[in-house]
């Protein structure tokens, strides 16, 4: 009788899962779940009990222009820096994948800003970029041009942090390429080379939609890392100023520890959860079907 | 702080441009409701003794901190030590272009869009009036829930 029962509910399958679902569940289901529950909350201070309110804070949200002006920014980071940086990967990757001396230099060359911590990184680039001082604007004034405040001036503070997360990101992302360009099967270039396609065409026929599991992959990566990364906005701007460089994740951040509101921070939480989750499903949905896997 | 320091060292007053002005801040004694009556009288024995003129004169002279009550320039010790070293006294005579710190619910909140009004403001995004009206409403929206 037991032992039927213990068939059924494939105890040795849930024990085998048990180890990684306990992990899932306490900090990944738990939280999100806690997160949704408090989004409908709030309490005057942390000592007064938390009351349902209904969809008062998303009311709130909305009415919120920092929340509308950093998922703006978030935004314009997405579309500034992901393109970018998978361009360069792919370029750097067949740089370094192709028969010249030194591609082990190079590689490791090209790797470096992703085995730097984000902190440190940081900290080497507000140094890059302080008006005077900062190493760019003193090689703008060798040519005699006087440079920009480029994380002071609202105008284009978000581009210099893009700029930062292109040269952080691209070097990562030129990994995943790396290792598929070294799968393809060199028959196909050469039976290509015999029929004398040019190698912008075997670039465009071959291995561009070879490699699109790769750039589905990284597609992805690269959109989380867009809303993930926050750890340079402590160092460089700290969303300053006005918020121009403010990004969705950071505003959480000091809404939850700065403002000690953890209710309108679970709030836009839940907005983030639902943004990303939204974005994850179309790419695999709509650009999944249309690519070749072997 | 004045003994050790092996560098010359001087205390002015914050300069201003239309008015002076004064940061202030500080640390705090607090009072527990829920403490025991003992632990009132207690904590309130010992308040007393820290902020009592002759103690605020002696912290002063140790530490370079201003002297917390007007009393404390009254004792000999304070008052020999700022005949002695005048820039003792600066932190005081400066007290008068203070005003009272922004208290309110969600203070780090509210002085947030004080500070992003001041950048609008410093960068030319706005100008200081737009920036502060700004400021205030997004303030009010905020303390909406409080009232």
């Amino acid at each position: 009788m037991v032992l039927s029962m213990l068939k059924r509910f494939n105890l040795k399958a849930w024990l085998l899962l048990l180890p990684a679902l306990s992990l899932l569940i306490a900090f990944t289901h738990w939280p999100t779940i806690k997160s949704f529950w408090r989004s409908v909350t709030w309490a005057r201070s942390d000592a007064a009990p938390a009351k349902f309110v209904g969809l008062e804070n998303y009311q709130i949200l909305l009415d919120d222009p920092v929340f509308w002006k950093v998922l703006e920014n978030n935004f314009w980071y997405a579309i500034g820096t992901v393109p970018t940086s998978i361009a360069l990967a792919i370029a750097m990757a067949l740089w370094v994948n192709s028969k010249i001396r030194f591609t082990g230099l190079l590689r490791l060359a090209f790797f470096t800003p992703t085995i730097l911590p984000m902190i440190t990184v940081a900290n080497i680039w507000l140094f890059f970029y302080s008006p005077n001082i900062g190493l760019f604007n003193q090689l703008l004034a060798l040519v005699g041009i006087e440079g920009p405040n480029w994380l002071g001036d609202p105008d284009i503070a978000l581009s210099s942090l893009m700029i930062m997360t292109v040269w952080k990101e691209a070097g990562f992302f030129m990994i995943f390429y790396l290792a598929a360009l070294q799968t393809l099967s060199p028959e196909l270039f050469e039976a290509a080379k015999v029929e004398g396609a040019s190698a912008w065409r075997m670039f465009r026929k071959i291995t561009f939609p070879l490699l699109m599991p790769t750039t589905l992959f990284v597609l992805i990566n690269a959109l989380l890392n867009a809303f993930k990364l926050v750890d340079h906005l402590f160092i460089l701007t700290k969303g300053g100023p006005n918020n121009a460089s403010n990004l969705l994740l950071y505003y959480i951040y000091e809404t939850a520890f700065s403002f000690l509101d953890s209710y309108y921070a679970a709030t836009l939480t839940v907005v983030m959860l639902v943004t990303l989750a939204i974005i994850a499903l179309v790419q695999m949905l709509l650009i999944d079907r249309r690519i070749h896997y072997r | 702080m004045k003994n050790k320091a092996k560098f010359d060292f001087g205390v002015a007053k914050l300069p201003g441009n239309t008015e002076l002005g004064s940061p202030t801040g500080g640390g705090n004694f607090y009072i527990f409701k829920k403490s025991s009556a003992e632990e009132k009288a207690a904590a309130l024995k010992l308040v007393k003794f820290m902020t009592s003129p002759e103690q605020a004169a002696h912290w002063s002279k140790a530490t370079g901190y201003m002297g917390v009550g007007p009393s404390a320039y009254e004792t000999d010790t304070l008052k020999a030590y700022v005949k002695e070293f005048p820039p003792a006294a600066v932190a005081r005579d400066q007290l008068v272009h203070a005003t009272a710190e922004l208290s309110t619910h969600e203070a780090g909140r509210v002085r947030k869009f004080l500070d992003d009004a001041i950048q609008a403001a410093l960068t030319g995004q706005m100008s200081a009036k737009e920036a502060l009206t700004d400021a205030q409403k997004q303030a009010k929206s905020t303390l909406r829930r409080y009232q």
